[in-house]
């Protein structure tokens, strides 16, 4: 069982990676003021039962990875470890009473539509936010990165819905 | 002592978070100094190989642009050729201003090399631009060499692998060309405002030059990254402060970077002599 959960995380971490700079990488919007990085989808989707520990190190290689196709070393990796160190923290706070089922991924179909909403749009916030803010590098562009990072954000989110709706879409088993 | 590393257990995720954040800020501020760490960048023979066999596709979306854009400057080589063979036979024209910067040199002594290239991965929206291009170390680009193509400057090498290299875009904040005024030959650098793609500023123009919109910045040749002439843009707005010891001067890039196929790096045959003679000045 444990061995199969690492094997799915490994080939859903190429997947999303492979997407990410492949495709999403050539998609920008309102000359380039809205991005989508749905990558983090897989960060922000890990079973709920995964250790902290290695969701930051998971968070660490992932964004590592993603700043060698993007040219831009550190810059995603800072981000990602922040989003997994939040997530942490964002379970806790939007945890049903009784607590998560630790052996499920947050689904829509398992959290419900608003309590989706909730556990992700934080998390998608926080990483870009802090993503624009380090790549602008200088005070005086922080409320035009703000600004990019929540535009941002409600691209991101919509990509994160449509994966949901087509992969995780049957109430039954069926995974990608 | 116990009691210290139950602390450290107890906390040992903030610690690690900590941790990774300043592995990932040391990576950021020393950027610039892992220049040659080509493992780190996307000349590396694993993603130069994924970008390059996705351009390989993609570039079929663009082949009549491309062809349209060496038909025209095909034709405006043949024409350099023709004032070539007319400047031969009288010498009377002046031939600096009417010839392409490919060129530029040629009088004399070949002073630069091109070497074609295809750009394999290209941003222009982010404060730090790169590019990959789908030549390296094996087709003789070393670190430092200039980018063009017939519209302008692109860029500079950053970091190369045998068959990949990473450049800094001309819309990469640290980027500075050294260019100057083409009508009266007055030296500025141009350089990025991380704003607009298709802007950038001409800066150090003392005020007493007249300057007005329309003037053309061209680079100045001075350093062996490009040759003399090669066009970096139009001024489109050019003011004066009292606060300032110089213009205030924007410039129109004349190249596009959202469409950039296909690449010259420039080759100084050169660089070596003129650098080991300049480097003897300081001593």
């Amino acid at each position: 069982m444990g061995r199969e959960i690492w094997l799915k995380q490994a080939g859903l971490f190429l997947i999303y990676l492979f997407i990410q700079v492949l495709f999403f990488r050539n998609l920008t919007f309102f000359e380039g003021n809205v991005m989508v990085f749905p990558y983090i989808a897989f960060l922000i989707l890990l079973p709920f039962g995964a250790m902290n520990m290695s969701i930051l190190i998971v968070g660490f290689c992932m964004g590592f990875v993603i700043d060698i196709f993007y040219d831009s070393i550190g810059i995603h990796t800072a981000s990602c470890v922040f989003l997994a160190f939040t997530r942490t923290q964002i379970m806790k706070w939007t945890a049903p009473t009784g607590g998560y089922e630790l052996s499920e991924v947050p689904t829509i179909n398992q959290m419900g539509f608003g309590a989706f909403l909730v556990f992700v749009i934080p998390q998608i916030v926080l990483h870009h936010i802090t993503l624009f803010m380090i790549e602008a590098g200088s005070m005086a562009f922080m409320p035009k990165a703000i600004l990019r990072g929540v535009l941002s954000t409600l691209a991101t989110l919509v990509i994160v819905l449509a994966i949901q709706y087509l992969f995780y879409g049957n109430v039954g088993r069926r995974r990608i | 002592m116990s009691q210290l590393f139950a602390i450290i257990f107890k906390y040992r995720v903030f610690l690690v978070f900590i941790l990774l954040e300043l592995v990932a800020a040391a990576l950021i501020v020393n950027n610039n100094t892992y220049q040659r760490s080509v493992i780190l960048s996307s000349s590396n023979t694993v993603v130069g190989g994924i970008y390059n066999t996705t351009s390989n596709i993609e570039q079929y979306f663009y082949l009549t642009e491309v062809n349209e854009d060496l038909l025209n400057e095909n034709a405006l080589l043949r024409k350099q050729i023709e004032l070539y063979q007319v400047a031969g036979v009288s010498d009377s024209i002046d031939t600096k201003n009417t010839l392409s910067p490919l060129f530029y040199g040629m009088s004399d002594t070949i002073a630069y090399d091109f070497i074609p290239a295809r750009v394999i991965n290209n941003s222009v929206y982010r404060s730090a631009n790169y590019i990959t291009l789908n030549k390296g170390r094996k087709d003789g680009i070393v670190e430092g060499m200039g980018i063009m193509t017939k519209d302008g400057v692109v860029g500079q090498v950053k970091s190369v692998s045998n068959h990949f290299a990473t450049c800094y875009s001309l819309l990469h904040r640290d980027m500075a060309v050294s260019s100057e005024l083409k009508k009266n030959g007055a030296l500025c650098t141009v350089t990025w405002n991380t704003e607009d793609p298709t802007r950038a500023s001409a800066n150090y123009l003392p005020l007493h030059l007249d300057i007005n919109v329309g003037d053309t910045i061209t680079t100045s040749g001075f350093n062996t990254v490009y040759p003399e002439g090669v066009m970096l843009g139009v001024v489109t707005e050019a003011e004066k402060t009292p606060s300032e010891r110089f213009w205030l001067v924007t410039i129109d890039v004349s190249v596009d970077f959202s469409k950039l196929h296909h690449v010259y790096v420039s080759k100084s045959l050169f660089r070596t002599e003129k650098d080991s003679l300049e480097s003897m000045d300081e001593q």
